[in-house]
Order: structure tokens, then sequence, then C-alpha cells
């Protein structure tokens, strides 16, 4: 395995991480695409 | 501590664009009533205080939940002040709320809104005398045009005292004053006289909290209804629009004379017309799909396609990956999985910005307000009022804000029916599906999305007819009064915030949720069970799921090639999940890079009735997880949405194979157990629709599980 595949597939990695991550927290957070219709996104 | 100022005011009288305005916020606003249904906080930075935004009241005895949240916010949570928002065109119903507010004895501020549309008009508005009538400051605003802000804000930071309420006649004012002394010490001294007022009108709520004071109490109303002749509410109300009416004639002067007609009024007269209401609304609906997905989004689309993903990024990423000797799996896995899957996606984002745009003009001039309008006489015929369209409306952007709209209906059977039935409608998820089949199998008909759009309000009032016949949700539909708001010259700056919010939240859901699903999607289309890389597609973990499940959709024409199924279940989790499968499966990259289409692919899988079938089953059934979460919090019970989630599959199943069956006979003459299978369904359907009691046998199990 050479550098450029570890190093491509690291960022892969915390790409896919991130993604999960952001999903996650937009689920629970009770939000649903953002659309800020309902007030739900922006609530404080 | 910071202080707290409630914005209050009529439905649709322009508090969320004021509010965007004072906060610097960007809440969705919106030409209808109802747009808020729960409130919203922000921060005034340059006085320091809190606004919170409220649901939209006419009077403060509600009826149905989100006009709840407004009266008890403004009771229970005691803001500092309050900005009482008043429509400038329409002062005497606006200023019944007003009354009611200043009983309440909460410093008051009153923003005369739209008066730029009165000037236009040639009205003249004395606020001075106004301020002195009511008993509290007035300042004349624009919201959409920002005048008068810094009047406003000036007006609020200094707001510290209780305003003089409306005075009543005397006989009823001698009535609140009795209350009054029987009502002291039991409620809050600030808002006794409004405590005193609503026990008057026999509000029941009020009653609730007045608790044993009651008795007395009645005897005093029952005193006075008989001086009078009349029921105590009524003589309040009168009092009141009487009040109202002399303070308007004495501030106002109106160029206007009784009988003409405004401009909106001449456009109403065509648009909701008793017979040509509808077919302009078809037609206004086929020329938005057709700019948004045959002509300008279309063309946005092919460049996105076939340039940006079929001659940049994907060949590009797969030679730098070739360059930097990445492992062949690794590079698969971004080009065929991650990338290709987001992109055939992202591909369709041109024709819904171009969508976005339409639609939020449609609803930014007022003329949405107006379909409501039509369609409660259609909906009314089938056992909804037209309440059960807003909710719709706001669902063609998205499913979950749309099923939270429900609560503006007052009638607890018809919000639990509309929240069940308000994913139908094509919501912006699922336009890439309408695009994708109407582009592969229909020459990138805009019919085939106006079919898409009308056969989902068919659905609900199909729907409308079989719940209520449900013995738990049952009865008539709700009273629909709206007021329908001036036609006005869409706002630039509110057409490109919504497109740009809405095209913003799309493309992060590809980013995140989509990307992570096509990673996924191609891992199980890549190996196997032992983890080996497979040379045939139909080899993997992925064809074996598909092809275990795919004979459920045999009878409805997809059920031959395990993708469709596979794309209809990843669907679930967001519906833009069936293009981006669709992307990972069909070799988007490949298709991509040598300039063709994953049209072609799809077209020689597929009848156009077939893929017609696949389309209408995945527009009706359940919808995406987001939306079954926001079913769940307006249904209550996972039980009754379970049951909800259950007659939504059942529903797109049955007419799935109806179209599927029956077209087939017609077009390609195919007749076999299945197509008697279709007949037997719509006969069913027929006899629930016909019968009076079609679900007799499950009224007795229904009270009981009630009771």
């Amino acid at each position: 395995m050479n550098i450029a595949t570890i190093a491509v597939g690291l960022a892969v990695a915390m790409v896919l991480f991130l993604a999960a991550y952001c999903s996650v927290r937009s689920f629970r957070n009770g939000k649903c695409s953002g659309c800020k219709e309902c007030g739900r996104c922006k609530r404080r | 501590m910071s202080r707290v100022i409630a914005l209050a005011g009529n439905p649709n009288c322009g508090k969320t664009t004021l509010f965007n305005r004072l906060t610097g916020s960007s809440q969705k606003v919106g030409n209808w009533p109802g747009v808020t249904i729960d409130r919203k906080e922000g921060r005034i930075k340059s006085i320091g205080a809190v606004l919170v935004d409220l649901p939209g009241i006419y009077s403060l005895s509600p009826y149905s939940p989100e006009e709840v949240v407004s009266r008890d916010f403004l009771l229970d949570s005691r803001p500092d002040a309050i900005i009482n928002i008043v429509d400038a065109t329409n002062m005497e119903r606006n200023l019944y709320l007003t009354s009611q507010i200043l009983d309440m004895g909460i410093p008051t501020v009153i923003a005369l809104n739209m008066m730029d549309t009165v000037r236009k008009d040639g009205t003249v508005i004395d606020t001075e005398k106004l301020s002195k009538a009511l008993g509290c400051r007035v300042v004349g605003i624009s919201a959409l045009k920002g005048e008068g802000m810094e009047e406003l804000l000036e007006a609020v930071s200094s707001a510290d005292e209780a305003p003089s309420p409306v005075r009543l006649s005397g006989p009823l004012e001698k009535s609140i004053s009795e209350i009054s002394e029987n009502l002291r010490d039991k409620v809050p001294e600030e808002h006794l006289r409004w405590y005193s007022v609503k026990a008057l009108e026999r509000d029941v709520l009020a009653i609730e909290r007045i608790g044993d004071s009651w008795n007395k109490i009645s005897e005093i109303i029952e005193k006075l209804e008989k001086e009078e002749d009349e029921e105590s509410d009524s003589l309040v109300a009168s009092e009141r629009y009487g009040s109202i009416s002399d303070i308007v004639a004495s501030s106002v002067k109106t160029k206007r004379t009784s009988g003409s007609y405004t401009t909106s009024d001449k456009i109403d007269r065509i648009v909701t017309h008793r017979w040509l209401g509808l077919p302009i609304f078809a037609g206004v609906m086929f020329l938005v799909y057709y700019i948004s997905i045959t002509t300008v989004g279309g063309w946005g689309t092919d460049w996105v396609n076939d340039v940006f993903f079929g001659e940049w990024a994907i060949p590009g990423a797969a030679s730098w990956l070739e360059g930097m000797a990445v492992d062949p799996v690794l590079s698969a896995f971004i080009v065929d999985g991650l990338i290709a899957g987001v992109g055939a996606v992202l591909g369709f984002l041109p024709q819904m910005l171009v969508l976005f745009v339409l639609l939020v003009i449609l609803e930014d001039s007022g003329y949405m307000a107006r379909i409501a309008f039509v369609m409660d006489r259609v909906f009314r015929r089938f056992g909804l009022s037209g309440k059960s369209f807003i909710p719709i409306l706001i669902g063609t952007g998205c499913g979950v804000p749309g099923i939270m709209a429900s609560r503006t209906i007052e009638s607890e059977r018809d919000r639990r029916i509309t929240a069940m039935t308000t994913t139908f409608i094509p919501c912006s998820a699922k336009l890439p599906i309408i695009a994708l089949i109407a582009g592969a199998l229909f020459g990138g008909s805009a019919l085939v999305a106006l079919a898409s759009y009308f056969i989902g309000v068919l659905a609900i009032l199909l729907s409308g007819i079989i719940l209520k016949k449900w013995p738990s949700l049952s009865g008539t539909p709700s009273e629909f009064i709206m007021e329908l708001p001036p036609y006005h010259v869409p706002g630039i700056a509110t057409v490109i915030r919504s497109t740009f919010e809405k095209g913003w939240a799309f493309v992060r859901k590809a980013g995140t949720f989509i990307l992570l699903a096509c990673g996924i999607v191609w891992f199980l289309s890549a190996f196997d069970w032992s983890m080996s890389m497979v040379g045939d597609i139909n080899d993997s973990m992925l064809a074996d799921i598909g092809n275990a499940i795919t004979w459920i959709f045999v009878p409805l024409g997809w059920g031959d090639e395990w993708q469709f199924s596979v794309g209809t279940i990843t669907g679930l989790l967001a519906k833009e999940n069936v293009v981006g499968t669709f992307g990972v499966l069909f070799g988007f990259s490949e298709v991509a890079e040598s300039g063709d289409e994953i049209w072609p692919i799809i077209a020689a899988m597929l009848t156009p009735i077939a893929g017609f079938s696949f389309l209408v089953f995945n527009l009706l059934c359940a919808p995406c997880f987001a939306a079954i979460g926001a079913m769940r919090r307006e249904l209550g019970t996972w039980k009754a949405t379970g049951a909800a989630v259950l007659y939504q599959c059942l529903l797109a199943y049955a007419v799935s194979m109806v179209i599927f069956q029956i077209g087939s006979l017609l077009i390609y003459g195919t007749f076999g157990i299945w197509t008697v299978a279709a007949f037997a369904t719509v006969a069913l359907i027929a006899y629930i629709l016909v019968s009076k009691e079609p679900f007799a046998r499950y009224r007795h199990k229904t009270s009981e599980a009630a009771a």
C-alpha cells in the first residue's frame, strides 16, 4: 500500500465521518432538510 | 437580563417579515396565513432585547393548537412589551385583536404595517390621533421595505407603561368591574381586566383558570344578559367593533369609494372563479414544471450531467487518482461510489432551483393563498377542508414542515388525516425521481411532473373519503375562513433567499446523508458475502438482498430487476437516495465519461408504464425517516404512525398495481392473474368509496380502544 493510498484513504474516512456526524446530529436535533419553514432550525 | 418583546398580530400581517428585519434572521415568510406554527426567538442587537415571533391569531380566544401557543405565551411568560403588528390595509379586523391585547395590561406598541400600500391607495392614516384613541404608541412601518424601523425600536425600548384599554359601554363596564372585584388576588393584577372581560365572554380557558369564583361571576353575567337581552360574548364583540369603527372613522381618510374593485379583486374574480379556478391552476402548474424540468432547468441539468460531471469531475478525479497510484479499490469507491452517487443526485439541482424560484414567486405573490380557497370547494366534497391545502402547499418544499403545518387545523380528526396524507404531494426530494423517469421514458415531458402533482392531490382526496369512513376519524370537515392577502410583486430578496436556502439544504443533504448512503450502497454492490470484490454486480451482497425482496414488486411491473427494489428501500432513508442508488448501480461514472446518460439504461430495463408505476409507488409510499418522525410528533403514538405508514404503503401498492396491470392490458394487451387482482382492487376501492359504513365491523373495536 503506497503513501498516496493511505493519505487519500484517511481523507475519505474523515469526509465520511463528518458526513455521518452531521447526519446524526441533524436527526437528533429534529431537523429535516434545514429549510427553515417551520422555525425549528433557528429556534434558540 | 434582556427585555423580552412579543410580536403578536393577525395571520399574514407581516410578523415574520418584521421579525427577520429586526433580528437579521431569515425565517420562512409566506403570503398566506399560518406560516408560523410555533414561536421563534431572535435578538434585537441594537436595543439588547429578545424578540419572540408568535403564530398569527385573530383573537385571544384561540381554537387551534398554534393559536394557543400565542395566548399562553402572552399570559404566562409575561413579556416586558408587545409589538402588536397591524395590517394598515385592513385596520378594523386587525384592531379587534389589538383591543384584547390592550386589556392585558402589558406595555404595547402598535406597528402599523404596509403603510407603503396604504399610501399607494391614497389612504391617509393619522397615527397621532390613532395613538391617542388607543392609549398607546402607534408607529407606521413597512416591514418589507424597512421603513419606520428606527422609530419602532425607539418606541419599543421606551415602552414601560401599561396601555389604557378600549372602553366599552356603561352596563358592560359595570359588569366588568363587578367581575374584577371577584377575581382580585386570584389572577395577576396586570391581567385583571383581561380575565374579567374573558370571563364575561364565557371563555372556556379563562373559566378553567378562574376556578371557584365562577358561580358568582356567572350570576353577574346572567343579570347583564337579562338586562340587555343578548348573550354576553355577542355584546362584548359588537361593542368592541363599535369602538374600533369609531376610532378608524376618526383617524383614517380613505380615497376608495365603497363598491369599487381593487386590482386584487379583479384578478380574484378570474383565478378564484367557480369553473375557471382549477383549470387555471392546472395550467399554472404545467407551466411551472415545463419551465423547470423541460426547458430552463432541463438545460442546466444536461450541462451539469454532461459537462460538469461527464467531462470534468469524474474523468478528472479518476485520472488524478490513477496518476497518484491510489489503490484501484479505493479509487473505485471514490469515483463509482461517492462521486457517481452524489453526482447523480446533484445533477438535478438546476431543475430544482428553477422550480424553487417559480414556487416562491407563486407563494409570495399571493396566488397560492387563492388556490387554498379554490381547493376548499373541492376538498369539502371529499370530507376535508381547504385548511388541509396549506400543509400540502408547504409540503411541496419538504414534507416535514408540511406535516407540522397541519397544526393550524382545529378539528383533531382533520388534523390527523392531513398529517397522514400531506406527504403524498411530491416534495423537492422526489423531484429527481420524477425528472429521471420523465427523462428516461417520456422524452422529458413536463406532463409527467404535472401528473405526479395531481396524482398526489387525488391520493389525498381519495384518502379523505376512505379515512373519514374509519370510525375513529369520521366527522364533518372544519370550517375554513381565510382572508385573501392582496397580490404583490414578489420581493427579489425573498425569492433569492428562499431559493438559496432550499437549494443549499439540498446540497448539504447530498454532501452528508446521501454521500454516506452511496458509500454503503457501493460497498454492498462491489463485494460478495465472503468480502471478495465481484466482477459482476449480480453476484454482490446487494443483489442478494435485492433479489430477496424484489418479488414483492413483480405485480407492479418493476420487480424483475432488483436494482429498482433496492432504490425504493434506500429511498425510505431519504428520497434522493433513489437516484443516488441508481447512480452507483448503473455506473453513472462510466456512462458520464462516455458522454451518454443513465436514461438509456433505465429505458432498456423498464417499459414506460412500468416506469410510471415505479414513480407513483415512490411518490405515495412511506416518506423518508425525517417525515415519519414528524408524523409521530403530530399523531402522538408510534402505533398511529405505524398505521399511517402501512396505509400509505398499501395505497401506493394498490395504485401502482392498478396503473401497471390495467395500463399493460390497454397498451400491450397483457392479461394475467395480477390483472384480475388489479380489477379486484379497483372494485374494493370503489366499494369503500360508495359504501356508507365499509368499516362498520371495526367500530366496536375502535370505540373500545378509544375508551
